[in-house]
């Protein structure tokens, strides 16, 4: 049998609720924590929006993934490019706090990707 | 006109629409903007608000759509948040033509 890819980048580029892009990759991300693959989690452009406080998909009739965001925090933490960040004027006191995103440069995000076997973007 | 726009700024182009919507409006057209699902974003954005409204286009986004993304906090005060039904009154006795641009 095949060597298994251990290490596994996702990255998350589209924004929150309009689709199911995001949604799906938290999922993809708790399957894979449960085959004892710990994936590394990037939010780059509208991505970023995932994690901004104060969501209340609710509103809109949506299932919110706060709750399983918080879980894949807690396991294996949460990145966010701090220039996609900036470009969009979001602050870090305006992303939720329960997540604890570490902001990393582009510089960061390069060596990020090129440290990966596999990188999935959503 | 009521033009409603659905994706992210940053994921399409509003440069041709709003210019679209600038020239209704020179054309003495009451023309309105309506920002729902992922363009909510753009309610938060000083370029598609502030500059319509100086236009003379009225904007509004959809409350629930804003809520859900946590955006509330950050919308611009001349965009006009409304609900599903001023929504219906807004497509059905406010505005003569929709135009719903959407890739």
């Amino acid at each position: 049998m095949s060597k298994m890819v251990t290490k596994i980048l996702l990255i998350i580029k589209s924004p929150p609720y309009g689709s199911e892009r995001a949604a799906e990759s938290f999922r993809m991300a708790t399957a894979m924590i449960a085959m004892d693959v710990l994936p590394q989690i990037l939010f780059i452009d509208d991505g970023v929006y995932c994690l901004v406080r104060n969501q209340k998909p609710e509103a809109a009739g949506l299932v919110s993934f706060g709750e399983r965001l918080k879980t894949l925090a807690d396991l294996v933490g949460l990145y966010a490019v701090s220039d996609s960040l900036s470009q969009r004027k979001l602050k870090s006191n305006d992303l939720d706090e329960k997540y604890n995103v570490k902001t990393i440069s582009l510089d960061e995000t390069a060596k990020m990707i090129s440290q990966n076997e596999t990188v999935i973007t959503f | 006109m009521l033009i409603i726009l659905s994706k992210s700024p940053w994921a399409e182009n509003y440069g041709s629409i709003l210019k679209i919507a600038w020239k209704t409006v020179e054309n003495r057209e009451k023309t309105a903007v309506l920002y729902i699902q992922d363009a909510c974003i753009a309610a938060t954005m000083n370029e598609y608000c502030d500059k319509l409204a100086e236009n003379k286009i009225e904007i509004y986004a959809l409350k629930a759509d804003c809520e859900a993304r946590g955006l509330m906090e950050k919308v611009r005060p001349k965009v006009k948040l409304i609900d599903y039904k001023q929504w219906v009154e807004l497509v059905m006795t406010k505005h003569d033509k929709i135009v719903s641009w959407t890739n």
